[in-house]
């Protein structure tokens, strides 16, 4: 699928500007022929009349009014004074019939004219005669290349007031059509958007947006259904965990049993723990799904990664760990909740410790190519190639390792997708293992 | 002190009482709001633990109830709900301190105590066992005014166990308190042991007796007699 660029209105506009074009370069062009060939066949009619008029007056007159037999030149010529018509009469040697009109140009008193001529044999008194009329064509240029100017202005400005029109009827039609489109884009979140129709006249629109607001609804209520659900779900089953949880700490901290019972309840209290923790990722991870979390915070990465390595610097030394930091790149801000984003980079940094038993652990911000990069990488025993791909899904488990990847890191994944944050895991086994985080910043 | 417990699971506000009666709180139990409101309206009251989802009424409700009748009582919401809205609500109607269930006990405690310090303004920053003695506001260790390194998380870990002195504290606790309740279900609690390794190691040389002593497999516990 082509990658959509142009708004509805732009391409209205611009198609219909461009056809425009078009008819209006045709115009251009197609006009002065047009009147050029029309004007010549009004001169060919004008120059056959004046031969009738012309043949009349011999008829009348004789041919010696014209051609006298002794005269020096056998021939008769006139023109006016602009030289705009000439009129020559002269013998003609021989007996080919001649009646054509063409253009031809003609060299009168050192000047260049250009004339439609038509050219007419005659007899009289057995000798033939040459009639030539022409009529200068230097008017019918002139009216020609005025015309194409006209044409050219004339449609130009044509061009522009119609586009003008156009568009702001485009505009005013499609108004309603952007309102919408807009009301879309600035709408977070179903439960944020507002059900008010626009004010429209177009049958197509209303539909449109009606059927819009319908889809919105529905979506609008599975996602509070969702949350209720899930909020439900948390009540029931931290409410008796919490009764359990409470009864214990009571048990443990008055501390009155045998050393083996209180092992005991400590067991049991260290199962519940890990039964609270799953319950309560699971929950987030539904949440996040449920876009139940605001991403309204400006955050700034790179000083909660330094709070994170704080909370987590000494764990680094009692584990003989090396910490490694460099913040190349000191500020990275985006829009998003810095509670879970805390949370990601918690979880990334601690599973790096758990796994890492000698070496080092690196946090690093970055410039690539412009985008700003977080890497958290290990000298840990690293993740085989087969099970690379799955660290990310839930409850994963390996035949060949007793590890589990858990939730922590499908939770880490799920955080970094909320905040359009590319992860990019790669890992050498027995070398170590590097997440690379990859941020779009707003 | 007394409190009012607004929680409609009889066995935990039962459990919740009998714990906050050990530290010496007056308490008082409401099943439902109906009875919350009869609490609210007739006894005076210092704190009030509410419970949002109550079988007759949003616990949220009765906040303006309490500002009414009770307006110098403090407000700590108890919800296993875990929506973030209710969290947002409670704090924009007026409560004090927010607590996801399950919490634990001594958390529930130590808000209260950090509650009553700023309430009632005491001067209760020094805490003080055989020679040593806490700052808690300066965060310094001392031992007959000489200070004692201690790293941040060893610190809080020191404290924790002082200020819950003669309480057994599981590794679990601890490790809540110190690195917070974070998403991880399998976190490692051993290296608490480290720390209190490296916290006796370092009061060793000022005074030999065995201040925490280690409940074993379980956790540790603070013993002073004062």
């Amino acid at each position: 699928m082509k990658k959509p660029r142009l708004k509805l209105k732009s391409q209205l506009v611009l198609v219909n500007a461009l056809s425009k074009v078009v008819i209006i370069l045709l115009l251009i062009f197609s006009i002065p022929w047009l009147i050029n060939s029309l004007s010549i066949k009004d001169t060919d009619q004008n120059l056959e009349k004046k031969l009738d008029e012309v043949l009349v007056l011999i008829d009348s007159l004789g041919i010696e009014n014209f051609i006298e037999d002794d005269s020096e030149f056998q021939a008769f010529g006139s023109y006016n004074i602009l030289k705009e018509e000439y009129i020559s009469i002269e013998i003609l040697n021989q007996d080919t019939l001649i009646n054509q009109i063409s253009f031809t140009q003609r060299i009168i008193e050192d000047e260049m004219v250009d004339y439609r001529v038509l050219s007419y044999s005659y007899q009289y008194n057995h000798r033939f005669y040459l009639i030539e009329i022409g009529k200068s064509i230097a008017t019918i240029m002139l009216f020609q290349k005025q015309m194409q100017q006209f044409v050219m202005i004339f449609m130009l400005i044509i061009l522009v007031i119609t586009i003008i029109i156009e568009f702001s009827i485009i505009q005013y039609f499609l108004l309603p059509f952007d309102l919408i489109i807009e009301k879309l884009k600035n709408t977070s979140h179903p439960s944020k958007f507002d059900y008010t129709l626009t004010n429209t006249s177009t049958l197509d629109f209303n539909y449109l947006e009606r059927t819009i607001h319908d889809l919105m609804r529905k979506i609008e209520t599975s996602f509070n259904n969702e949350r209720e659900y899930i909020s439900n779900v948390s009540h029931e089953l931290f409410t008796p965990v919490s009764i359990i949880q409470s009864k214990l700490d009571n048990i443990i901290m008055e501390g009155n049993l045998s050393e083996e019972d209180m092992l005991k309840v400590y067991e049991s209290k260290q199962t519940l723990g890990r039964l609270t923790k799953m319950i309560r990722t699971l929950l987030t991870l539904s949440r996040i799904e449920n876009e139940e979390y605001l991403r309204k915070d400006e955050v700034e990465l790179v000083s909660i990664l330094k709070k994170v390595a704080g909370e987590l610097e000494e764990l680094i030394g009692a584990k003989n760990l090396e910490l490694i930091q460099s913040f190349s790149a000191s500020e990275i801000k985006l829009l998003g909740n810095e509670e879970l984003l805390f949370n990601m980079f918690y979880n990334l940094i601690n599973n790096a410790i758990k796994y890492t038993n000698h070496g080092f652990i690196k946090i690093e911000s970055l410039l690539i190519n412009n985008q700003p990069v977080i890497r958290i990488s290990d000298s840990g025993p690293g993740i085989e190639p087969e099970h690379l791909p799955f660290i990310f899904t839930r409850f994963r488990k390996f035949k060949t390792g007793k590890d589990n990847f858990g939730l922590g890191l499908a939770l880490a994944k799920k955080i970094c997708d909320y905040h359009r944050i590319e992860v990019l895991v790669s890992s050498e086994f027995g070398i170590g293992t590097v997440f690379e985080l990859r941020i779009k910043t707003s | 002190m007394r409190i009012l417990i607004v929680e409609d699971e009889k066995s935990l506000a039962r459990e919740i009482q009998h714990f906050l009666e050990k530290e010496h709180f007056k308490c008082d139990l409401a099943f439902n709001a109906a009875q919350a409101s009869e609490h609210i309206t007739v006894n005076p009251y210092d704190f009030i633990l509410l419970d949002i989802g109550l079988p007759d009424a949003n616990g949220l409700d009765l906040i303006p109830e309490i500002h009414k009748h009770n307006s110098d009582a403090y407000i700590i919401i108890i919800t296993a709900r875990g929506e973030l809205a209710d969290k947002v609500d409670g704090f924009n109607l007026g409560a004090d301190d927010y607590l996801p269930k399950p919490f634990s006990l001594i958390e529930l405690h130590l808000r209260i105590q950090a509650i009553t310090r700023r309430k009632f303004g005491h001067s209760q920053y020094l805490i003080g066992f055989g020679n040593f003695s806490i700052d808690t506001k300066a965060r310094v260790f001392q031992f007959n005014q000489i200070p004692i390194d201690l790293t941040k998380k060893e610190y809080d870990l020191l404290s924790y166990l002082v200020m819950n002195k003669n309480r057994v504290l599981d590794r679990m606790q601890l490790t809540e308190h110190i690195w917070g309740a974070f998403f991880e279900d399998d976190f490692d609690s051993n290296y608490i042991d480290v720390h209190i390794k490296n916290i006796r190691k370092k009061m060793q040389p000022f005074d030999d007796s065995n201040w925490i002593k280690t409940i074993r497999g379980v956790g540790y516990k603070f013993e002073s007699a004062e």
